[in-house]
């Protein structure tokens, strides 16, 4: 996409988006609208990646945060009272430390964007799933290859695991509820 | 293609495709309709949910209430764009196309969970639970057989995957992907067998407190999404716009309704599995399958 | 025309969503209502716009009635079915006859309240919170600290470890007695964990009047021709089969189930074997049912009909009778004790039962005083199989997932017209 006055209104809408859902994270009252106003933000960003021509990175980044806020909401929920926001909490607390740790990092990440010398790279023209390719197995190849290997045996591990036989039987009888109370011999 | 055109292309695709959805899924119900009647009961469930009010459960998230059939639907929407449906568009088309849909879909979870979690009642939230434990367990393997198509297209332009089908469909080349592509994406779109959220042993599950005209949109949208992936399966397992004779347009139509028939007979036919069942074959049987997909069709490829 | 009188133009000749309220002897009359034309029977009363009362409610039904009235979105209306008008909902109309006049009845009533021939009915109850918003502080969260407060007199949920000694949430909720994935009338106090249930107690009122008697109460004091008792046994078994088929979300097969029910002669046995193959070819046991709701071993369950028969307990009364073995009658079994034996073993059963119909001639079965029912061993005095199957839920049920509880409760074929009328929980 070539800039035009389109792309830096979108980049705008996009920004000022993330800044107000991002403050909506603790305007709210359950973990649950927390955590998806957080999702909602970090699609901005995105967004923002995607009318910056960095199409790939936003979507994979839209992609990565809509599964990860939702295993985020699951776990609060799971772990804190007050399931699903039947009851309405305050979503702040430790206020002062929030405040400095949040103005200092706005300070220092500003500092950042005003002094650094940021290279200047013409975009990409053609086929990013070609320069993609280029960027991996490039000078990046060593960043990439050990990250995509790690992931591959994540996943493989995964796998292993889910098939194991463990403390309840094999894989498929490990996915039957075992009784409530966990067995003596098991507490080891 | 303009932007309205890609637009108009896309609500014609979806609105008949789910259209054609509620009639199949009508005349294969075993209530012996007959077609004639089947083809118009959409429009009078339709009608009928227009008239009903919407009613409302003790404290609500009215907001994401509203927002969940929309955004279900922008989402099916957003994954047909990634789709060419009559030929090369002659601009070329999304170059991420395949990363866009795959991004769509997953929020399709974010969807489903808060319409779950709106209504603030029991079966409602267990089934957006129950959607959460489906989706991360299909997640991996949905993912990985449709950017499999990606390897030997070298491109994650749709377009671009189907033209490297014009000698032979991947159906062929990569035979476990449409397969596990189909079971996943049924279970993505909550349809049988895989229908937990909105299962009959949950009374309807997310779906128990909706009436009227949100009942109405999560339907539409629902079957918007099946047509969706139905859309991207023949695009990038059976050659697409691609086939003799005919236009391209209609080939895409055909291939999308043949996928679309396999889903409403399974459904119609299979019996719903249990959560953990389901997570069992999702980690232990779909993910390696999916595994041995991507290394099979690399080895191939190279 | 407007655009609602357009609407209700298309809308009036729609299928008829119906929510149903199963009382005392109407348990089969609403099977067959389901192959009436142009009637959906709905889960969920927010979906429907009829609500048909069928058969005897007591008292304890009225509250739960209502509240189903009320959630019904509109436009609604009520058609209450029975030998006897109740006023457990005093609105809508009242039918007199058969399946087919009540499904002429609630297609009439829908078509008018549609187009606006008569009144959508009025809430029953008053629409108020049942207890004051009572939170404070600027989300009324309670105020100090994170969380607190009492919204709607609902205190924060409780918490119990779970099976992984982890402190959650536990949510105490109430199913029933009118939740169609559970035996009408039947109401359960679950403390829920996610989607387990981590204790279980049956609701100790019962909301089903005993209908008029059945044939197997009949036939404990009177000799009944064998042909109508098998027949009435193999309808029996053929709708339980329907329900347990629309629990697992194939209603195809839910449908010719109830449709074999209604239509089934003596002698057809290939019928229901056709069905039950279908059956396995719909993958019901390996998706839904294996190893679900296997019973405690410390509870006798000899008594139990189908469910002991499917555990291998060969126990049948029928075998005693003279009757019986004139046509050559033997017990079939089946193991494994699980949902699916259950159901197969009520398959076989129902095709068995279908088979000695066609050979029982005029032979006649009498039991003095005790009686093979389809559900178990009825005896005068004793405790019925549902009593039985009652008292053992708290235990079979604490610790599975919902969707297993559900077809653990079917399974054992729990008629809550022959519990002991208002204290199930015996």
């Amino acid at each position: 996409m070539s800039p035009g006055p389109l792309s830096y209104f979108l980049i705008a809408a996009f920004g000022i988006g993330a800044v107000v859902s991002g403050w909506l994270v603790f305007r709210v009252d359950s973990m649950l609208r927390a955590a998806y106003w957080l999702m909602v933000s970090f699609v901005a960003v995105g967004s923002m990646l995607v009318v910056l021509s960095a199409e790939f990175l936003g979507l994979i980044l839209i992609l990565m945060m809509s599964g990860e806020m939702t295993i985020m909401a699951i776990f609060m929920i799971m772990f804190m009272m007050n399931p699903a926001g039947l009851n309405p909490m305050t979503m702040v607390h430790q206020n002062r430390t929030a405040i400095m740790a949040g103005v200092g990092s706005f300070a220092l990440l500003a500092l950042v964007g005003l002094l650094a010398d940021f290279p200047v790279r013409p975009v990409v023209t053609g086929d990013p799933t070609v320069a993609l390719g280029e960027e991996l197995l490039g000078r990046s190849m060593l960043i990439f290859e050990s990250a995509g290997v790690a992931l591959l045996a994540v996943m493989i591990g995964a796998v292993a695991l889910a098939a194991k036989r463990g403390r309840f039987g094999d894989a498929y009888e490990g996915s039957e509820e075992p009784d409530l109370e966990v067995n003596a011999g098991d507490r080891a | 293609m303009t932007v309205l055109g890609i637009l108009v292309q896309v609500i014609l695709m979806l609105a008949g495709g789910a259209y054609a959805l509620a009639v199949a899924d009508r005349l294969l119900s075993g209530s012996g309709t007959r077609v004639r009647s089947a083809l118009t009961y959409p429009v009078k469930r339709l009608s009928f949910l227009l008239l009903q009010p919407i009613t409302t459960t003790e404290r609500p998230d009215y907001g994401a209430w509203i927002l969940a059939p929309a955004l279900l639907g922008a989402l099916a929407a957003v994954g047909a764009v990634a789709v060419p449906i009559g030929g090369p568009s002659p601009g070329g088309d999304i170059a991420t196309g395949l990363v866009l849909f795959g991004a769509a879909m997953l929020i399709v979870l974010v969807a489903v969970f808060i319409f779950g979690f709106a209504a603030n009642s029991v079966f409602p939230m267990v089934g957006g639970y129950r959607f959460a434990a489906v989706v991360l367990s299909v997640g991996i393997p949905f993912s990985l057989v449709v950017l499999t198509t990606a390897i030997p297209a070298e491109s994650l332009s749709v377009g671009v995957i189907v033209e490297a089908q014009s000698s032979l469909w991947f159906l062929v080349e990569q035979p476990l992907g449409l397969p596990i592509y189909l079971v996943t994406a049924a279970a993505i779109a909550f349809w049988g067998p895989f229908d937990l959220p909105e299962g009959a042993d949950l009374a309807g599950g997310i779906v128990v407190e909706a009436s009227g005209t949100r009942l109405a949109m999560w339907r539409i949208s629902r079957a918007a999404l099946m047509v969706t992936l139905a859309l991207m399966g023949q695009a990038v397992f059976l050659g697409g716009y691609l086939g003799p004779v005919l236009p391209g347009w209609l080939w895409t139509v055909a291939k999308t309704a043949l996928l679309l028939l396999i889903l409403a007979l399974t459904g119609r036919t299979i019996a719903r599995i249990r959560v953990q069942t389901f997570v069992w074959f999702g980690w232990v049987v779909l993910l390696p399958l999916a595994l041995v997909d991507v290394f099979l069709s690399g080895w191939i490829a190279l | 025309m407007g655009l609602r009188s357009g609407l209700a133009y298309m809308a009036k000749t729609s299928d008829v969503p119906v929510f149903v309220v199963v009382g005392g002897g109407y348990r089969s009359a609403v099977h067959r209502l389901r192959l009436a034309g142009g009637i959906k029977i709905v889960a969920s009363p927010r979906h429907a716009a009829v609500l048909l009362i069928a058969g005897s409610l007591t008292e304890a039904a009225t509250e739960s009635v209502q509240h189903v009235h009320d959630q019904m979105a509109g436009p609604r209306h009520t058609v209450s079915w029975g030998p006897s008008e109740h006023t457990v909902v005093p609105v809508g109309t009242h039918v007199i006859g058969d399946v087919a006049d009540v499904a002429i009845a609630i297609r009439k009533q829908f078509h008018d309240v549609v187009t606006g021939a008569i009144p959508a009915e009025p809430p029953l109850l008053d629409n108020v919170d049942a207890v004051e918003w009572r939170g404070v502080g600027p989300y009324g969260h309670g105020g100090a600290g994170m969380t607190g407060g009492t919204p709607y007199g609902r205190p924060l949920t409780l918490r119990a470890p779970s099976r992984d000694r982890l402190e959650l949430d536990q949510l105490p909720v109430v199913i029933g007695p009118w939740f169609a994935g559970f035996p009408t009338g039947l109401s359960l106090r679950i403390s829920l964990q996610g989607d387990v249930a981590q204790a279980v107690e049956v609701v100790a009122t019962n909301p089903i009047a005993a209908g008029s008697r059945s044939i197997f109460d009949q036939a404990l004091h009177e000799p009944i021709p064998i042909h109508d008792l098998e027949m009435a046994r193999a309808t029996h078994l053929l709708e339980w089969m329907a329900d347990a088929l629309a629990i697992a979300g194939v209603d195809r097969l839910a449908l010719r189930a109830d449709r074999l029910a209604s239509t089934i002669v003596p002698g057809d046995a290939g019928s229901v074997e056709r069905l039950a193959a279908a059956t396995r070819r719909s993958l019901l046991r390996p998706m839904t049912m294996r190893t679900v709701g296997v019973l405690p071993d410390d509870v006798d369950t000899s008594n139990l009909g189908p469910v002991a028969r499917a555990a291998g307990v060969p126990n049948d009364r029928r075998t005693l009778e003279q009757g019986y073995r004139d046509i050559d009658f033997r017990v079939v079994t089946r193991t494994g004790g699980d949902a699916w034996a259950r159901f197969e073993q009520r398959a076989a059963e129902a095709a068995q039962a279908v088979d000695l119909a066609g050979r029982a001639g005029d032979r006649m079965a009498f039991g003095n005083g005790e009686v093979e029912a389809p559900d178990g061993l009825r005896k005068a005095g004793s405790p019925s199989p549902a009593d039985i199957s009652i008292s053992m839920l708290d235990a079979l049920l604490t610790g599975m997932e919902w969707g297993d509880l559900v077809t653990a409760v079917q399974s054992l074929d729990i008629d809550m017209e022959d519990v002991s009328v208002g204290n199930p929980a015996v």
